[in-house]
């Protein structure tokens, strides 16, 4: 594999929404094997870059590829991790099989999980420390449980490029701990995370890249480059200088 | 102020004017539910009057529902002739609402109650289906002459002459009925039918009547009803069994089924018009024509 | 020996309670409950259009009408979802009113067409499942092989939409295909009960037993079993009362007795039921 090509490689993405721009001019190319989080005040687009990368949102201009290629062509070496609120936790089914989910990818459209699949699921909770709960109604997890198997969802799939929407929102320290854990582990392993972060404080211990916008691109590359008084009140303070009064 | 009154009150009194149906074509207005009563209207109307049915051939009156068209027709009528004893089920308001309008005359109101059924299922009403008694419609026939003359008097004798002309052909036709109705042997002269509209038939012209539904459409078959009637039809060695124009076939198509399952091969005997008449411009499109092929139909199937 | 006419409806019945509630089961867990209210009443002009040009009550040709009806509609659900500021409960709730506007309208200008042989349309607005016959029968068991099939070869598919649409698009599936493929098994399980129910009353059998359903277990499949299952004994259970009383109409009868599954399940079943709950906290 070529380590040369950029992991994720964004130009002049835009997206608008009913007139409104959500995300401008966006050109974007991450290295493989970074640690990247994307940072930005609320509004700023952040999960809006990742829907769009993925195909999840049709933008009204711009080309992604990943790892060279489009998306498409690229699909199982991508993992994502949404977030945990856009799921009905009721749903009747229990952790394993979310886990499973992963694995549909690999099966294609007739066929059923297999021994096999199973094993690599149970493999993927252990990783998050989840696997005593195999059996568990998901409506019975804690948050910060949800949010490990949504991760071992996207491990189960062994993906080169995973995304991830706000891992860390209402999920119990011990968790937390666990999961950067897990992330950093993955870039050890040559993997590229990148990850919609909301909180400022714990940047610098988590990421080594970050990428700050807000709706137009402020700052991308290493931590310490993007992270600076500057750069942050350009982000955020005074929006309206971008654009007019929303 | 004063200008403004004469000329309110003007407008109003030329648009009261204008609405006289009368004062247009001259001729009466006559508006019929049924196709039976149309009939009567316009072999004793004749060219006096215009002349309207509102239920076509294959129209259910049980479950036949005025739309906007069919007020507005009724609006402008002299004349509303309609069954009563609710045949016309679902048009109830309407009739009352146009009283006040027009001359509203159930024609069943010709027929007094003692000559009327009250079969026990129905529960303190009648039966409606009165049209097929011929000597019963006979004194329908004389309620609409009657209102046809008290409306428009100058056109008396027209209307009386017609009157007796159509009393005769339903004569001859109670008479052909009675002739044809002798050569069923008696004992198979049971009538089985998708719901109760030959009571009437029945007794005035010795047949045993039998129908699926009930006296009225409006209620739904139910499976106990449908296996009861083929239980019957098995036990008695009914040869057949019959279909009506204003309902699904397959109401009795199922009695078929369920009475072939048994062993019994009844035959649909054909399709007799109950509530309604046969296509505009045909013979059985006339009352006359409708209650013979009803007999010639019912004969046929049953004296094999 | 069950007689000929009981035994019909009893199976007539029972197969159009399973299939309903095994495809209930995913639209109430996709939150789409109304979309069987929707696609039932939608169905009424799509059975008296195919009647007017057909002008024959054959009711492969009516069963047709219906699902294209119910076709197009959810068709127009989705764009109308889509394309403007909408939400789909309003959307839902427009075309049907619409749709069945429009079939009371084509009703209305049947029963005064020339032409002999044509009422009974109006049996579709409340089913007439006494008088099912043998023909309609197999056209019923055909169209609930062929949702069994779909429903075995499509599972997780259903299943990742249900749960997770966006997660299954990052996966590489095209949601809309599933989608499609899950209506028209729906329109299918809804065309195959009209007869028996009715365009009114077939809202109730895609919901009542999968919310039944839904109060036993914490597992899919155990879920959409018990839901078909629930929904199966209902038309059983409905169909024999139906036939032991003088004029009782099939169609509310099954639909009486679904609504006593759910009742007793929202009260005892384990888990989920209000006396287990209440045991619970006590």
């Amino acid at each position: 594999m070529n380590t040369v090509v950029p992991a994720v490689s964004v130009k002049d993405l835009t997206l608008a929404y009913r007139d409104q721009p959500v995300l401008w001019d966006i050109d974007m190319d991450v290295p493989q094997g970074v640690l990247m989080a994307i940072v930005g005040p609320n509004g700023a687009g952040k999960t809006t870059l990742i829907k769009a990368i993925l195909g999840l949102l049709k933008p009204s201009a711009g080309k992604v590829e990943i790892l060279g290629t489009s998306y498409r062509q690229n699909r199982q070496n991508v993992g994502y991790v949404p977030q945990r609120g856009t799921v009905d936790w009721d749903f009747p089914t229990n952790a394993l099989d979310v886990v499973l989910m992963g694995r549909y990818g690999h099966l294609g459209w007739f066929r059923r999980p297999g021994p096999n699949d199973r094993q690599l699921a149970l493999d993927a909770l252990d990783q998050v420390g989840m696997v005593d709960f195999a059996d568990r109604q998901i409506s019975q997890l804690s948050g910060g449980q949800q949010q490990r198997i949504f991760l071992a969802r996207a491990l189960v799939q062994d993906a080169q490029v995973y995304f991830m929407d706000e891992p860390f929102v209402g999920v119990d320290a011990a968790t937390e701990k666990a999961i950067v854990q897990v992330l950093k582990n993955l870039r050890e392993r040559g993997k590229t995370v990148i990850v919609v972060h909301h909180d400022l404080q714990t940047l610098t211990e988590y990421f080594d890249w970050a990428f700050l916008l807000n709706v137009k691109q402020i700052a991308l590359g290493p931590i310490e480059t993007v992270i600076t008084p500057e750069n942050l009140r350009a982000a955020y303070g005074g929006r309206s200088a971008l654009f007019g009064n929303k | 102020m004063k200008f403004l009154t004469l000329l309110i009150v003007g407008i109003t009194a030329c648009l009261i004017g204008c609405a006289d149906p009368n004062s247009k074509s001259g001729k009466l207005k006559v508006v019929s539910t049924t196709g039976m009563i149309g009939d009567i209207v316009q072999n004793i109307g004749g060219t006096d009057i215009e002349s309207i049915s509102l239920m076509g051939p294959g129209v259910d009156p049980h479950l036949y529902k005025a739309s906007e068209g069919d007020v507005k027709t009724l609006y402008q009528a002299d004349i509303i002739f309609y069954n009563g004893l609710h045949l016309e089920a679902k048009m109830g308001e309407i009739f009352e609402k146009m009283a006040g309008r027009a001359v509203v005359v159930p024609v069943s109101r010709g027929i007094p109650e003692s000559d009327l059924r009250s079969p026990p299922e129905f529960k303190g009403f009648h039966d409606p289906h009165v049209w097929f008694d011929v000597t019963l419609w006979k004194k329908a026939s004389i309620e609409v002459e009657k209102a046809l003359i008290e409306k428009d008097p100058q056109n008396k004798a027209n209307y009386a002459t017609r009157a007796v002309e159509y009393r005769k052909k339903l004569d001859a036709l109670d008479g052909q009925v009675r002739t044809l109705i002798d050569t069923v042997p008696k004992d198979r002269r049971v009538l089985i039918t998708a719901h109760d509209a030959f009571g009437y038939f029945g007794r005035a012209y010795g047949f045993e009547v039998i129908g699926l539904q009930g006296i009225s459409t409006q209620a739904e078959a139910g499976a106990k009803d449908v296996q009861a009637l083929a239980n019957l039809v098995v036990q008695r060695k009914i040869p057949a069994i019959f279909v009506e124009s204003s309902i699904p076939v397959r109401t009795i198509q199922a009695v078929q089924n369920a009475a072939k399952a048994k062993g019994w091969n009844v035959k649909i005997g054909g399709e007799l018009f109950s509530d309604a008449m046969g296509s505009k411009g045909t013979v059985q499109g006339t009352y006359v024509g409708m209650v013979q092929h009803n007999v010639v139909t019912i004969v046929n199937a049953l004296s094999k | 020996m069950i007689e000929y006419t009981i035994a019909m409806v009893m199976v007539g019945s029972s197969l159009v309670g399973c299939i309903s509630g095994a495809l209930g089961g995913f639209a109430v867990l996709r939150k789409q409950s109304l979309l069987g209210d929707s696609i039932s009443h939608a169905a009424l002009p799509g059975i008296a259009i195919a009647f007017l040009i057909t002008l024959t009550k054959n009711p492969v040709l009516l069963m047709a009408g219906a699902m294209i009806a119910g076709w197009i509609s959810t068709l127009l659900v989705m764009a109308i979802v889509k394309r403007t500021i909408v939400k789909e409960d309003a959307a839902l709730g427009m075309i049907l009113s619409v749709f069945f506007g429009f079939g009371l309208v084509l009703l209305t200008i049947i029963q005064r067409l020339p032409t002999s042989n044509k009422s009974g349309l109006n049996h579709y607005l409340f089913g007439s499942a006494a008088t099912l016959l043998a023909s309609d029968i197999k056209l019923m068991a055909v169209l609930s092989v062929i949702t069994v099939i779909g429903l075995l070869l499509f599972w997780k598919e259903f299943k990742i939409l249900s749960f997770d649409s966006d997660y299954a698009i990052s996966l590489g599936y095209n949601v809309n295909h599933i989608e499609l493929i899950l209506t028209f098994l729906t329109v299918t399980a809804i065309v195959i009960g009209l007869q028996t129910v009715g365009v009114i009353l077939m809202s109730a059998m895609i919901i009542a037993p999968a919310s039944a359903a839904r109060q036993w277990t914490n597992r899919l499949g155990v879920m959409i079993a018990l839901s078909a299952l629930f929904g199966a004994i209902s038309g059983l259970i409905g169909a024999t009362i139906s036939s032991q009383v003088d004029r009782l109409p099939t169609g509310p009868t099954i639909v009486l007795v679904m609504s006593a599954f759910v009742a007793i399940s929202m009260v005892f079943a384990p888990a989920h039921g209000l006396i287990w709950k209440r045991n619970r906290r006590s």
